[in-house]
């Protein structure tokens, strides 16, 4: 076979795979979804530009309303009775790595609804420092991967050795007492979530529940090959239960409320595709059983229009990954629902902190 | 009252001509950027990113005829920049571990032809400009003029990329014959 007919027969092997592999589509949203996607964000820009001169009155009437509220509300406070608080407010969890004099340290960052930034917790040797080339001519270190729970909970990878990673719990509140080591949980380090910013996803990743419980979807290594498992572990104890993934079924990142196990959805194989309908619970047990969506709790709740992003349990903010990301040097952009106003963070986003308002 | 009627049916003209717009073009461009990324999420993310790029810039484009090429230019350079994040991650950070057989949750494709199947994993492994080359010009038919316009490179750097990516794809399928 000459040079020319070999080239002609790899330009038709190629066109022939491209072809087919063109059709691999499955679990990408329809051509609807996709347009109510791109309609609520085109549509949240054009109402905030759009304002006619009556809107404008109104807007400021709703002002003036507001201000008159807001001297009562204030001059009540003056009152020397103290109310308890109404409710709680929530700030978006920042983690940063510093390394220096070969030493590094975690350090967790709380973002407040008005984009101030305060300083949570040091952990001295938290994560691990691993020097990497993203480019050929940027370097850093691998910026640190963790989910911190609404009580202050944060479970962090920690360097085994070898690229394997075990987890380990710091408590925020009490940066200084010793984490909880979760036994019998290992994995490569190549296996981690970048970010918590869930979305319905084959690789393992971790997010929190009801009572400080926490799941986590991992790849555990064994004999040469590598099992996927959910495991559920007490925040408190960091008592583990591992559980096989019964074949056909997808880990979707939410619990039941109740905390007896986390929701499921189906994955065809006949055509790939994976039904994220919350209907059924896989529970610590390994049983699985009928559950209705309301039932459910996630951590991260991905607002309409966004494709990596994580709304605050009570709606105030959004942390959003579009502000930019780097494996060394991660920014992202939290937005207050509230003003509008956006502020981009350094740091890898680790979840929801509740705080006292 | 009036003020908010208005209002509404503009934001329903807007979203009809929105879903008009996405519904003409989401299936290609689709296609497009999955070949180019690793999975469809990925692809549906460059899609997404590029058709409200496109949204917001549409006064831009002087020549209605060439909206397909001109989205095409957006989403393929969204996609190469997905995949390149993602492939930062996952290839380039860390030593491979050969010894390390993935299980992968079930693969609906595990029947395919051999060569297929070969080609798949050599198509993975070159580089997402490279991978955005071949498929403009060999899949969707561009000329390499037409290319490098979309890709943003010279007519001499899509032809060395075509050249290089075909080698190595090549050397990958011989290397996988028994």
């Amino acid at each position: 076979m000459t040079d020319r007919m070999r080239d002609e027969q790899l330009d038709s092997e190629i066109r022939a795979f491209l072809a087919w592999q063109v059709g691999d589509i499955a679990g990408a949203p329809t051509a609807s979804e996709m347009a109510e996607r791109i309609s609520a964000r085109a549509g949240m820009r054009a109402r905030g530009l759009r304002l006619t001169p009556q809107l404008v009155w109104v807007v400021l009437a709703g002002l003036l309303i507001l201000a008159l509220i807001g001297a009562a509300v204030g001059a009540m406070s003056l009152r020397p009775t103290l109310l308890p608080p109404l409710s709680k407010a929530y700030e978006a969890v920042f983690l940063r790595l510093h390394v220096l004099d070969g030493t590094h340290e975690v350090i967790a960052v709380g973002v407040d609804v008005d984009g101030h930034e305060r300083q949570i917790a040091r952990l001295p040797g938290a994560w691990a420092a691993y020097d990497i080339q993203a480019t050929d001519t940027e370097r850093g270190f691998l910026a640190p991967m963790g989910a911190v729970s609404p009580t202050g909970l944060l479970a962090l990878p920690m360097d085994g050795g070898g690229q394997m990673m075990h987890w380990e719990i710091f408590d925020l509140d009490h940066p200084e007492a010793a984490p909880i080591v979760i036994a019998g949980m290992e994995q490569f380090i190549e296996q981690l979530r970048e970010t918590p910013y869930w979305k319905v996803d084959p690789r393992g990743g971790v997010f929190w529940g009801p009572g400080e419980r926490l799941a986590n979807l991992w790849y555990a290594p064994g004999g040469g090959e590598v099992h996927l498992l959910l495991s559920h572990i007490d925040g408190r104890t960091g008592n583990a239960t591992a559980v096989a993934i019964p074949a056909g079924l997808v880990v979707l990142p939410a619990w039941a409320s109740d905390g007896s196990g986390v929701f499921v959805g189906n994955s065809s194989a006949e055509n790939g595709s994976i039904d994220v309908t919350l209907r059924r619970v896989l529970r610590l047990d390994g049983t699985v059983v009928d559950a209705p969506a309301a039932l459910s709790e996630s951590s991260c709740r991905t607002p309409s229009g966004f494709a990596f992003a994580c709304l605050a349990p009570d709606d105030s903010m959004i942390a959003d990954i579009i502000g930019g990301t780097d494996a060394s040097q991660p920014v992202a952009r939290v937005t207050a629902q509230g003003s509008g106003a956006s502020f981009e963070i350094e740091g890898s986003f680790a979840g929801w902190l509740e705080v006292n308002p | 009252m009036a003020v908010e009627r208005t209002a509404e049916l503009e934001r329903a003209r807007s979203d009809a001509a929105i879903a008009a717009f996405v519904v003409e073009h989401y299936d290609r461009l689709l296609r497009l950027a999955r070949l180019v990324c690793r999975d469809a999420s990925d692809a549906a993310d460059a899609v997404q990113v590029g058709l409200e790029q496109a949204w917001r810039n549409r006064s831009t484009l002087r020549d209605d005829a060439r909206v397909g090429p001109w989205l095409d230019r957006i989403v393929v350079r969204e996609a190469v920049r997905i995949s390149k994040r993602r492939q930062i991650w996952l290839s380039r950070l860390f030593r491979p571990r050969p010894e390390i057989t993935w299980i992968e949750p079930p693969d609906p494709q595990g029947s395919d032809p051999s060569t297929f199947v070969a080609l798949r994993a050599a198509f993975q492994r070159i580089s997402p400009e490279h991978r955005a080359v071949v498929v403009l010009h060999m899949h969707f038919g561009y000329t390499v003029a037409e290319t490098a316009s979309i890709v943003g490179a010279p007519e001499e750097t899509v032809r060395s990329r075509l050249r290089l990516a075909k080698q190595r794809l090549r050397r990958e399928l011989e290397e996988s014959q028994p």
